[in-house]
């Protein structure tokens, strides 16, 4: 007895002297989720928060990140670009080590004030209109170029060159039609007419009027929310369809589709495009751990650009903390750079130089179950590119400046 | 009972030594070697990442440098001069048109860059000029035969996105060799006139993977790309692949490899296999720009040259301090143990008895520690014991003397006790053979008796031993002598007297005991033995002459000696008697009538009659012819008459045997103090008697 038990102080000398090595602190890694839980935006943000919870969720199911639960701070946005700004001060503070969340790149340009001065990261999963570029901010999103050259060639190769551009009054569709107006100068782009609705307005008549006056090859579709449901209405009313005139949204999704068939039914939609980075039915008939993940958490959800961005997003950062030796904002924001992931066979792969994600760029089709048919996908991955080349980059701020100051000084008109 | 740890006292304390002093030595260095393994790892991967990072900064640069380039070439105004000529004369002519001077500032600008070739291309998709002129000059890039290779890619993204692009880098048909395209749109007056391209050889991006510095003698730097069949193949000769051919090389597509993990769009760091299936560390990203992965990786076994090496020297190291311990203990060891051993030894002899070759231990006396005092003391114990021992052989050599003679004095004494024991036995088979003897315990139970009391009794001794005393006892016994015996000597006193016998056929004996206690060696008293004198033909002699012969009821001259026993009595005690005289009736007729026999029969049956009826203290003789007298103590006359009275009727119901009938006469007289001679007494019963007779017979009359 005595000698066993001078064998099990031995063993037990050992196995401490292991430990004593280990690192046996185990602290969570805190992230900030930013979005509207109320108000407005609400129906876009929410599906798009669940994702990210249930990424991050899955994540610590395995043992989190080196052993680290990622723990999230929630913070609700209501809307307002001046909350989002608040939020975004409130988590960093509370120790967030980078960010999630916003969606209209009003309160995206608020947090960027912030995130900039705290030097702070936020992963920003919305298309969004280009002409910025900030080291405090991943792009996981589509940017411009990436969204509107391939959409543009695609028309002028099916279609031809006379485009009618309507949108609503703020700031993407005026930034997006920008550029598309410095794009048509340069090629036989010919723009027929360009037109703004204020966000929420659904009144839209004499649209389909002057369509079927001017004729445009194709339209192109930046109003958002629920003024599309006046738009498609209007067109229906009309009796404007997809052969006749095809619409080209650049923010028309899944679950937008949802909510406008539900109103006036998917018929007046059906052989109309959009321009993502990522459709639903990509998630179909496919089994890996996206699919697996989304079936077990956000079952009868249609994922939506956004959703799949923001997942790729939590992707590169669970990604880039496992290579990295140090969990901290500062390596978090040098190593996210030429960071890639690989989620069902397509790369996402972070620029090295302007933050912003390369990625595969798809048209497709409104269907009959109110998904889309993918009909054309970039051959390789395409580059962003926030600062288009063919002009120079102050060309480029100059002309958002005055779209700012178009809107008395604010993002959003008045 | 002895296991395999239980060892000897020097393996002992070996054995525990060794482990306390390894086991720590053994496990920090484990630890330590693993924490440097670990480190040596994480810097090599850190270090690889580092170069991977240099180098994929590197290809960018090196990228947007020839972009630069071809953008500079698409913005000088000559050129697009020419790009519109060229342009016309295609649209004139429906084929390109060479130009001498073109291509003359072309092939300098080739040259300096070390570009393959440089093409010019209308938004058509028609190649309207190159400077090689191969068979892709004139075809159209939308729809003509070369429509599905890089060059046609990189034509439709730059006129798409209007800015550079890169294609990846592929075999290219018209050259007849892999080959990338760098595009870039070229403008006239703020129009787009079409696209320029620049074709990549396959040496220009090898230089950026010539440098290998940093990677050690078995790192490298390579790049991979997917074809069309999802194979992975090499961009870069590789090292390891002897004289292989760039771009035929298929790496094999374990996802674990990090040309997969690379290729697959991921970047990461760490342990893996390469190509070869050796142990590596690497370090992989991707090139979204190129379609590339690119790896950097070391061998395992270079990396971890310093740690096999450090382990190395420390195995030599802990060998030899292991070495040094072993050493030192089996010296401490040996400095503890011989004293020990040696006092072990000694012991040993000592409990063996040998104290004769007892030398001091001098080995370990002198050192000043326990042991030393210990052998210290043994010494002087053994020194004690050597002196104890000589006085105790003295002792014993007196003693032996003393024996000696003893013993001498004993076999005389032994002599004479066995001449003696010889002469006892003989008595004693005297006294067994011829003196009744018998012992018992307290309890009256036989433990002993000699032959003569088996001889006489008729019983083997195993019939008696064991068996109660009063097995032999008679019944004519009266208990009152038993009683007055076990009184005596139950108070220890010596009883003697004459008792009769129980023979084993039944007949019986008389003898004359005498019985005393016996005792232990410490006077406790243990049982009784009896020592007995056969007074049996005794016994017969004096009962004949007290006893008619016919009746065997007492003689005249018994009745006598008893009258003057009794009347002594009453004279000194005051105690008085009575007695009956009975005559038979008609007693000369029975002999008369029916002979001598049939009278001496009714005599015996009528003596009997007395005798049956009658108590036990009386006396019943025969007193003459047909005359009986009876003495009956301490009895009135009034109880005389009455028992006379009973015996009357007895004698009066009795059927004797041919008379059958027969009466008595009876008289009956007592003792006075006043007329107290026997003649007397007897003659008032003889009167009485012939009263009775005188009244008609069978009557009893009283004086």
């Amino acid at each position: 007895m005595k000698f066993w038990g001078v064998v099990i102080a031995i063993i037990g000398f050992i196995v401490l002297s292991m430990f004593a090595f280990m690192n046996i602190k185990q602290e969570s890694i805190k992230v900030g989720l930013l979005y509207s839980q109320t108000g407005t935006m609400a129906t876009n943000e929410i599906p798009v928060a669940k994702m990210f919870q249930s990424a991050v969720n899955e994540i610590n199911k395995n043992g989190g990140i080196k052993n680290k639960k990622i723990q999230i701070l929630e913070f609700d946005g209501k809307s307002d670009p001046n909350e989002f700004k608040k939020g975004a001060q409130q988590l960093i503070d509370e120790g967030a080590m980078a960010l999630f969340g916003c969606w209209t790149s009003a309160s995206r340009k608020m947090v960027k004030e912030v995130v900039e001065k705290e030097s702070n990261l936020l992963f920003y999963p919305v298309q969004y209109e280009g002409l910025e570029q900030s080291p405090n901010i991943v792009y996981l999103g589509l940017s411009a170029n990436q969204q509107i050259n391939p959409t543009l060639s695609f028309i002028q190769e099916h279609f031809g060159n006379d485009v009618y551009l309507i949108g609503s009054d703020y700031i993407y569709p005026k930034t997006a039609n920008f550029y598309i107006k410095e794009l048509a100068k340069l090629t036989d782009l010919n723009i027929v007419q360009e037109r703004y609705f204020k966000l929420g307005d659904m009144n839209f008549e004499g649209i389909a009027q002057e369509i079927k006056q001017l004729k445009p090859k194709a339209i192109i579709n930046t109003i958002n929310g629920d003024s599309n449901i006046a738009f498609f209405e209007e067109l229906k009313k009309h009796g404007i369809t997809s052969s006749d005139f095809p619409v080209f949204s650049l923010s028309l999704d899944e679950s937008s589709l949802q909510t406008i068939s539900q109103k006036i039914g998917i018929e007046p939609l059906i052989g109309h495009y959009a321009t993502w980075g990522y459709f639903n039915i990509m998630n179909q008939n496919k089994s890996n751990d996206f699919t697996r993940l989304i079936e077990n958490n956000l079952q009868d959800q249609k994922i939506t650009d956004a959703m799949f961005s923001i997942y790729v997003g939590v992707e590169l950062f669970k990604q880039v903390l496992l290579k990295s030796d140090e969990i901290s904002t500062a390596v978090l924001q040098k190593n996210i750079q030429r960071a890639s992931v690989n989620v069902s066979q397509n790369i996402y792969y972070v620029d090295g130089k302007n933050n912003h994600t390369h990625k595969k760029v798809l048209i497709g089709k409104i269907t009959q179950n109110a998904d889309f048919n993918i009909i054309w996908e970039s051959q390789n991955i395409v580059a962003p590119r926030p600062y288009p080349e063919f002009k120079s980059r102050e060309f480029w701020e100059d002309g958002l400046m005055k779209i700012y100051e178009d809107f008395g000084n604010s993002w959003e008109a008045k | 009972m002895s296991r395999w740890y239980e060892l000897h006292i020097k393996n002992e304390i070996l054995f525990w030594f060794l482990i306390v002093s390894i086991a720590p030595i053994i496990t920090l260095f484990s630890v330590n070697y693993f924490l440097q393994q670990n480190q040596f790892k994480e810097q090599t991967q850190e270090h690889l990442e580092l170069i991977l990072n240099e180098k994929i900064s590197k290809i960018e640069n090196s990228i947007e440098s020839f972009e630069q380039e071809v953008k500079l070439i698409a913005t000088i105004p000559s050129v697009a001069q020419s790009f519109k000529i060229s342009q016309e004369n295609f649209v004139k002519r429906s084929t390109p048109a060479p130009n001498k001077n073109l291509d003359t500032m072309l092939e300098s600008f080739l040259n300096k860059n070390r570009f393959y070739d440089i093409f010019f291309i209308n938004l058509n998709g028609d190649i309207i000029y190159s400077l090689k002129k191969e068979s892709d000059l004139g075809t159209n890039l939308k729809n003509g035969m070369y429509k599905d290779s890089n060059l046609a890619w990189v034509f439709k993204n730059a006129k798409m996105f209007l800015e550079t692009q890169i294609s990846k880098f592929e075999f290219y048909l018209p050259s007849n060799t892999h080959a990338a395209f760098i595009a870039h749109p070229i403008y006239q007056d703020d129009q787009i006139l079409g696209i320029v391209a620049v074709q990549l050889s396959q040496e220009k991006l090898f230089e950026i993977f010539s440098d290998q510095q940093g990677l050690g003698n078995s790192g490298e730097l390579f790049a991979v790309y997917k074809n069309e069949q999802n194979k992975i193949l090499s961009v870069t000769p590789l090292k390891h692949i002897h004289n292989s051919v760039v771009n035929e090389y298929q790496f094999p597509n374990h996802e674990y490899l990090s040309s997969t993990k690379a290729i697959s769009g991921m970047q990461g760091k760490g342990p893996t296999k390469d190509y070869r299936g050796i142990e590596v560390i690497a370090a992989w990203n991707y090139i979204p720009a190129l379609g590339w992965g690119v790896v950097a990786k070391i061998d395992s076994d270079e990396v971890l040259k310093p740690i096999s090496d450090l382990e190395f020297y420390s195995i030599i190291v802990i060998f030899f301090v292991i070495l040094a311990i072993v050493v030192a203990i089996m010296m401490a060891t040996k400095h503890i143990v011989t004293p020990i051993d040696e006092l072990t030894q000694k012991v040993k002899r000592f409990s063996n008895g040998n104290l004769e070759n007892i030398k001091s231990i001098d080995s370990c006396s002198l050192v000043d520690n326990e042991i030393g005092t210990l052998a210290r003391n043994f010494n002087e114990m053994a020194l004690n014991l050597k002196s104890s021992q000589e006085t105790i052989k003295k002792y014993a050599n007196e003693l032996e003397d003393k024996v000696k003679l003893r013993t001498k004095e004993l076999e005389d004494a032994k002599d004479e006790l066995s001449i003696t024991n010889a002469s006892m036995k003989r008595y004693l088979g005297i006294i067994d053979k011829y003196v009744i003897t018998s012992s018992t315990d307290l309890s009256g139970t036989i433990t002993e008796v000699s032959s003569a009391f088996c001889k006489i009794t008729g019983y083997s001794k195993e019939e008696l031993i064991g068996k109660k005393h009063n097995m032999i006892r008679h019944p004519n016994m009266p208990s009152g002598i038993y009683e007055q015996m076990w009184e005596t000597i139950k108070n220890g006193q010596i009883w003697s007297g004459e008792i009769q016998n129980l023979k084993k056929d039944g007949s019986s004996y008389w003898v004359y005991s005498t019985i005393s206690p016996t005792y232990d060696s410490l006077e406790k008293k243990i049982g009784y033995t009896s020592v007995r004198q056969d007074i049996t033909y005794q016994k017969l002699v004096e009962e004949l002459s007290i006893k008619d012969r016919l009746t065997g009821l007492y003689n005249r001259l018994k009745l006598e000696s008893v009258f003057e026993y009794e009347i002594d009595r009453a004279k000194r005690y005051g105690e008085f008697f009575s007695i009956l005289i009975v005559d038979i009736d008609h007693f000369k007729s029975v002999n008369d009538n029916y002979g001598h026999d049939v009278g001496d029969d009714t005599l015996i049956d009528f003596a009997r009659i007395l005798k049956q009826n009658s108590r036990s203290t009386d006396i019943v003789g025969r007193w003459g012819g047909e005359e009986f007298l009876l003495i009956l103590p301490q009895t009135d006359l009034s109880s005389a008459e009455k028992l006379a009275q009973k015996l009357r009727l007895k004698v009066e119901e009795f059927n004797f045997k041919v008379v059958e009938h027969c009466t008595a006469s009876f008289g009956v007289s007592t003792y006075t103090n006043e007329d107290n001679s026997f003649e007397s007494i007897v003659k008032r019963a003889d009167n009485a008697l012939y009263e009775a007779k005188r009244n008609g017979r069978n009557q009893v009359c009283v004086e």
